[in-house]
């Protein structure tokens, strides 16, 4: 139904994003494509709807759909197999939902004829149907919500052809269930064929017939999902497989020795709330509600939960950015005020935050190396050679280059931001570092360096670590500790170890039933199979 | 819809303090002016006893405050007061000219929608094309020219040299302009080519906004027809910011219409304004003043209004 034939794009100074990729999908077919970023998934998945993103171009090579050339229909033509034949998730579903149209007519106007009505698509991905839920507008709507309704504007046309780009990287457990099944229902009824985009190998395990796995625009691999995914031929596949976090496989990290006596950081009964709106229409959200725990020298406590279940609240309220409603924060032992303002250089100096968008943190017109170079002024009182000094450490100790340090934060991977962030952080010579889910915005392989690099940092400095992240099974593999954040209250805190052995709250059951695991995806495959064969064969 | 009515009435509240406040800087403003009145109107060969009287008909003598809430309270019951110089009754003086301002400023308004949104829309949405680099060149070029300017080019270039309209806007005694539509032709012109320019700048900026965002690109790759595309998911989002754009362009015509009055010798507000400053007449200014006030708040206050219920966010907030 797809032809891929030695599809050929270029970026930029003719940089390869593509190079002479081929793949074929039948009707009722999944495939998945795999790779870390700038491995051209993307690109190929657009390239599929005869798109291409403004920037690149195509130099050779054809895509055909049911026989026709993507690329020499023109404009009306191309638009009717989109609108007849397509659906198309990008990466962050919600964001298709264009905010001043209702959830009805977001739907509605991709429904063809044949299509059921709009009250049975949205039952179809478990929303309510009634009147009022359709007149809503896409901020009425939780994010959840938001991307159903997403789902259902995509398979409203009933779809011979699915693109789906990461769709589990935004998405919480059971939406991405929902997505499963909603799959497969194309698949059986109408054999949809599917091209999965994703790096989280778990999923595509789950989905996916085939797999290819691309790096730098070049297939290096093919084959059947299982094969490829089990037991990879080349070094790249073997590499993607083995940064794939398992929590079924890899051991929890033993928790220190407690001989500290004191703990480095101790937060009491702390609570955030946000005033949403103004006048009648006023709402109070309690971000964080009476979370308490300690943290000692050289220990990881991972802070886990869905998204805005409070962890960057808390986040922002440890390094005094968000000051509390009530709580206590306490370093060393003696308390700290509330807001960065009325803290001291030392306290300052001593929690450190490393952000979620490093990108965004550092200032767009000058070198990554002058905001590390400003916080070792800052926050250490350094200057001249001696600061200079410092910053080369710095870089030795992330592993930066030093010429990547001079260049200005958007010319930098998402890698290599993360790694100049870090060094930023670690210029204070902080007590604790908090990172904000530092690793959400990177590929497998790039995410498991800058783990390695934050445990040789720990190894090295015995600094505490405050790792928010929604990926437990990633905090699985290097966090002493792990806390569970549901809707703002901390419901378990336990060692990694007992956590995974014997959960106590129904959200750390839930978030432990829904992590990744490559290992048991594959063997539960594998268990599916074997069944089918033995009931066809009897 | 009650959040839509209590956002009225609010927006409403915060009109009137806005014009409140206005009309006491202008009333303070018009009281500073140096020289007396009482000396104006006199000449300079007055006796200091004609002069005391005529302070005390013009209770020039009370304190600034009193004369302010008199003057005041005059305006509530509709009572504009009578010129200082001529003793004809204010309203009287500025109907007719108020009139004719209002046709050029909303004939000019009417044109600096269609020319700004039609350039906008035509390089706005879609990035980068040869027609979208023109029109910001040329309306980069139209917006570095002042008003009078260009009206000048045109007196002497259509009036003049060419002679198809008249370089002079002179309304006739019983009629409206409407009477000689020929004579708003070079005012309007003159005033929504800067204007046009300006406005359609700001309004493909947010067109061009709009049509990068996620949803817009995401209902291309849906399918959708293009005309769908830009009415539907497109153009509503640039909806505020577009308003917001035009509602800046009533400052500019109350402004743009004095210069361009006086040039054309139309007989508007602008034109008025000039003479009674010339000749001291502060009840004429004041209320002329307060008119042009009024009519920039009312303009930001129906933007804001527009920009309100075209966004689902806000209107159905609390």
């Amino acid at each position: 139904m797809i032809e891929v034939r030695d599809l050929d794009i270029r970026g930029r100074l003719d940089a390869h994003i593509l190079g002479g990729v081929s793949v074929d999908l039948e009707p009722g077919q999944t495939l998945a494509a795999v790779g870390g970023s700038g491995s051209g998934k993307t690109t190929l998945g657009l390239a599929l709807l005869g798109f291409i993103r403004p920037g690149m171009r195509m130099v050779g090579g054809e895509v055909r759909f049911q026989g026709q050339d993507m690329f020499g229909l023109s404009e009306a033509e191309l638009r009717r197999l989109r609108r007849e034949s397509i659906a198309y998730l990008p990466q962050n579903p919600a964001s298709t939902l264009t905010p001043t149209m209702r959830v009805e007519d977001l739907v509605e106007e991709r429904r063809l004829a044949k299509s059921e009505p709009t009250q049975e698509l949205l039952e179809l991905v478990n929303l309510p149907s009634d009147h009022s839920f359709r007149r809503r507008f896409p901020h009425q709507l939780s994010i959840g919500q938001q991307q159903r309704v997403a789902m259902a504007r995509a398979i409203a046309n009933q779809p011979s052809l699915l693109i789906l780009d990461e769709p589990t990287s935004s998405i919480d457990p059971t939406t991405q269930r929902l997505m499963l099944s909603l799959v497969e229902r194309l698949r059986d009824e109408q054999a949809a064929a599917t091209l999965l985009i994703s790096h989280d190998l778990a999923s595509v395990a789950r989905m996916a017939d085939e797999v290819i796995v691309l790096r730098s625009g070049e297939v290096v691999e093919r084959g059947a999902a299982r094969h490829v995914l089990d037991s990879p031929d080349h070094a790249y596949s073997k590499a993607l497989v083995a940064a794939s976090p398992d929590i079924a496989v890899d051991e929890p990290a033993a928790v220190p020795d407690a001989t500290e006596p004191a703990p480095v950081l101790e937060v009491r009964r702390l609570s955030v709330r946000f005033n949403l709106g103004r006048g009648r229409g006023r709402r109070t959200i309690r971000a964080a509600q009476d979370v308490a725990f300690n943290l000692a020298s050289g220990e990881t406590l991972a802070l886990i939960g869905r998204s805005g279940s409070g962890k960057s609240t808390i986040a922002r309220a440890l390094v005094g950015l968000h000051p509390p409603d009530a709580g206590e924060l306490r370093l060393d032992g003696s308390p700290i005020p509330a807001r960065l303002r009325s803290r001291d250089q030392t306290q300052r100096a001593a929690i450190q935050l490393v952000p979620q968008n490093p990108e965004e943190s550092f200032n767009p017109r000058r070198s990554v190396g002058d905001g590390i170079l400003r916080s070792i002024r800052h926050t250490r009182g350094l200057g001249g050679s001696t600061a200079t000094d410092r910053l080369a450490q710095l870089l030795d100790q992330v592993q930066l280059d030093p010429a990547l340090a001079r260049r200005r934060p958007h010319e930098l991977s998402g890698g290599e931001q993360q790694r100049a962030a870090i060094a930023r952080a670690l210029a204070a010579e902080p007590k604790i570092l908090v990172c904000d889910e530092i690793t959400t915005a990177l590929d497998t392989i790039v995410q498991r360096q800058i783990i390695d690099l934050l445990k040789r940092i720990q190894n090295e400095t015995s600094i505490s670590l405050l790792f928010i992240t929604h990926d437990l099974a990633l905090a699985h593999e290097f966090a002493h500790r792990v806390g569970v954040l549901d809707e703002g209250k901390l419901v378990e805190i336990a060692s990694m170890a007992e956590f995974v052995r014997d959960p106590q709250a129904a959200e750390s059951r839930e978030l432990l039933d829904s992590a990744v695991s490559l290992s048991r995806t594959l063997a539960a495959r594998q268990l599916e199979e074997d069944e089918y064969r033995a009931v066809a064969a009897s | 819809m009650p959040a839509g009515l209590s956002y009225a009435a609010m927006r409403m509240a915060s009109a009137i303090a806005t014009l409140l406040v206005v009309s006491m800087i202008l009333f303070a403003a018009v009281e500073l002016l140096p020289g007396d009145p009482a000396q104006q109107i006199l000449g300079i060969n007055a006796t200091p006893e004609r002069l005391d009287v005529l302070r005390e008909q013009l209770n020039l003598n009370d304190p600034i405050p009193v004369r302010y809430a008199s003057w005041l309270w005059g305006m509530l019951q509709g009572d504009l007061g009578e010129s200082v110089r001529t003793q004809h009754p204010v309203d009287e003086l500025i109907g007719r000219p108020a009139r004719n301002t209002a046709i050029l400023a909303v004939t000019a308004f009417a044109a600096i929608v269609v020319v700004a949104l039609t350039l906008a829309a035509l390089s706005g949405v879609r990035d980068g094309t040869r027609t979208s680099s023109l029109i910001s060149a040329a309306s980069l070029s139209a917006v570095s020219v002042p008003e009078f300017i260009i009206a000048g080019i045109l007196i002497s270039v259509v009036g003049l040299e060419l002679g198809w309209l008249p370089a002079v806007s002179l309304v006739p005694r019983d009629g409206t302009p409407f009477s000689r539509p020929e004579i708003l032709v070079l005012p309007v012109i003159s005033l929504s080519i800067v204007g046009g320019a300006y406005g359609a700048r700001l309004i493909r900026a947010a067109v061009a906004d709009a049509a990068r965002m996620p949803h817009v690109q995401a209902a291309r790759l849906a399918g959708l027809n293009e005309s769908r595309v830009l009415i539907r998911h497109l153009l509503p989002s640039a909806i505020p910011t577009t308003v917001q754009v035009l509602a800046f362009m009533v400052p500019f015509l109350v402004g743009g219409a004095v210069v361009v009055e006086r040039i054309f010798a139309f007989p508007g507000l602008g034109s008025q304004l000039v003479d009674r400053v010339a000749l001291r007449d502060a009840p004429v200014i004041e209320a002329i003043g307060l008119i042009q006030a009024a009519a920039v708040i009312i303009g930001f206050q129906v933007a804001d209004a527009v920009g309100f219920f075209a966004s689902p966010e806000r209107r159905t907030a609390g």
